[in-house]
């Protein structure tokens, strides 16, 4: 019983805070939602439903904007940077708008939230608990999902949110950083019996956030004001340029509910497309407006890359023929290179894949562990608890150089008789005297000595008692 | 992929042997409290440990201290618990 404890206290807090104290990253559980409607249609944030009771608040938005190349995919993808102003949401106002994301972006990387509060009457407002930020992840398809990819497999990681605090009129709460593997969160879809899907690579996410349900009415939540344009922006990759067209398309429902706030974003292997918009609220879908983005795949046919460099010959020019025909062979030869290195890629990260944990896992389980331990065991995982909460305190210990103490008063018939005197030194003034750095040099190797040599003489206690054969 | 099964195995199994237990109250809060200013109070004196040692080096020894106790406590809990297995044999 007694080892039992041991292991209990010693173990598990080591391990929690040798692991947590890496990343303290805010875990957050997604869940998939088959309420809400696969909305392909739409590229954009649809804010739907909101409960009074939440404060919904994409305040801010933000992408960088980078084209790269995903050597997973083997594709270019688009970041997008775009930000927001913001404006305050109020329920009884129904001329209220969300946000427009223009010029999305077609392989969702990553995203900022920041959250404000907006207190409807004047006074300071205090809260004591974090706003954690809760998100609903699904995925809306209407066809089947090439691969194995599954709704789990979507990446997403929050960095950080904090509160707390006593916050004034629409002060910033917080501050949520969200980012996507686009490897996991793009995904082929080739079973669609509509053409425009067909043989095109998406992602699709519908976030729903909510934060903590907060009791006062007072509270709007605050959502972004459209402040984009309609914009066609040119890259060039490779020397070639390829056209990026947006459009954005919002719609927002003050009716009733939690808020909703879905993105659909498409990477296409064709070109521009126009489609129709898509209208969650009516469940309509309406052609003639343009506001579908789509990007040239930016891969080209086998047909392209073997006809590359090849010139267009006289009949009776054998020349040319030739050199055409060396051409299409040396480009078979690169597009055969190609493959191979594909096929190897695939090979590696499959192996990679089935050994290699990801980076959250270990971090997950212990973190797993410790809360379901902490919930079941309650008061008894409480010494557990305090142990981390010492070893976290030690880890992050730092120096103290300066003792400021007012002193002590004694009121004494009118009279304050002063018992101690207030004692203010700082030690690092001290350092500055080259003489005196020398005598404390001396005490520092005196000091280090003995931790050095005590844990010495402790590794040889230890290593004795293994090898006498007290472990046995 | 396996290490994560393994993990997820582990865990599922956790939540299958203690699941029956009903949720034991936590502590209280005014405990908690207590506890956490006497932390407070002891941590910030040990600030003071800085002046007179390399509070880089004092660390590190706490840690592989630690670490060679938790360890050895490890190993101990893994064999009282093989022992306890007559078919193993172990003496």
């Amino acid at each position: 019983m007694k080892k039992l404890f041991l292991f209990l206290f010693l173990i598990i807090p080591f391990n929690v805070f040798a692991l947590t104290i890496k990343d303290d990253t805010t875990q957050v559980h997604y869940i998939v939602d088959p309420e809400y409607p696969p909305i392909e249609q739409s590229s954009n944030f649809i804010f739907t439903n909101l409960t009074q009771n939440f404060m919904i608040t994409p305040i801010t938005y933000s992408l960088t904007s980078n084209i790269k190349f995903d050597s997973l995919t083997n594709k270019y993808y688009v970041e997008d940077s775009k930000s927001c102003t913001s404006r305050f949401y109020n329920y009884s106002n129904p001329n209220h708008t969300g946000c427009d994301f223009s010029n999305t972006f077609t392989v969702f990387r990553g995203l900022t939230f920041s959250t404000y509060i907006y207190n409807d009457s004047p006074q300071t407002i205090t809260t004591n608990v974090p706003y954690s930020v809760l998100i609903k992840l699904s995925k809306g398809n209407n066809g089947t999902w090439h691969g194995s990819l599954r709704e789990e497999d979507f990446s997403l990681k929050i960095n950080g949110s904090y509160g707390g605090s006593t916050f004034d009129l629409t002060d910033y709460i917080s501050s949520y950083s969200i980012e996507f593997d686009p490897s996991l969160n793009s995904a082929y879809n080739e079973s669609s019996q509509n053409p425009r899907y067909a043989n095109s690579a998406y992602i699709l996410l519908n976030f729903e956030m909510a934060t903590i349900p907060y009791n006062s009415q007072s509270f709007y939540p605050i959502f972004t004001l459209t402040t984009f344009d309609y914009t066609g922006e040119t890259v060039d990759i490779d020397d070639q340029t390829y056209q990026v067209v947006t459009s954005p398309k919002h719609i927002l429902d003050s009716s009733s509910g939690s808020v909703q706030v879905t993105h659909v974003s498409f990477l296409r292997d064709s070109l521009v497309e126009v489609v129709g918009t898509y209208d969650p609220l009516n469940d309509s879908y309406s052609s003639g407006m343009s506001y579908y983005e789509g990007l040239d795949y930016l891969t080209e046919t086998d047909e392209e890359i073997l006809s590359g460099g090849v010139e267009e010959c006289d009949s009776l020019d054998i020349s040319c023929h030739v050199r055409n025909l060396t051409k299409r062979v040396e480009n078979l030869f690169v597009r055969l290179g190609n493959l191979i290195h594909s096929i190897s890629d695939l090979i590696v990260n499959g192996i990679k894949s089935l050994f290699v944990p990801s980076e959250q896992t270990i971090t997950n389980f212990f973190s797993g562990m410790y809360n379901s331990a902490q919930k079941k065991f309650g008061l008894l995982f409480y010494p557990v608890e305090v142990f981390q909460d010492f070893v976290t305190r030690f880890q992050n210990l730092e120096r103290v150089s300066t003792i400021n103490y007012e002193g002590y008063t004694l009121p004494l018939l009118n009279n304050n008789i002063k018992i101690i005197p207030p004692i203010h030194f700082d030690f690092d003034t001290y350092l500055k005297d080259e003489s005196f750095i020398n005598y404390y040099n001396l005490i520092l190797l005196f000091t280090n000595s003995f931790l050095i040599f005590g844990l010495i003489r402790f590794l040889a206690n230890f290593e004795s008692a293994i090898i006498g054969g007290e472990d046995k | 992929m396996i290490i994560e099964s393994i993990f997820y195995i582990i865990e599922n199994f956790f939540n299958l042997i203690f699941g029956w237990i009903p949720d034991l109250p936590s502590i209280p809060d005014s405990i908690r409290v207590v506890v956490t200013n006497f932390f407070d109070i002891i941590f910030q004196g040990m600030g003071l440990l800085g002046v007179f040692f390399n509070l880089t080096l004092f660390k590190l020894v706490f840690v592989i201290i630690l670490t060679c106790i938790i360890a050895r406590e490890t190993y101990q809990i893994i064999m009282w618990v093989l022992k306890k297995i007559p078919i193993l044999n172990i003496q």
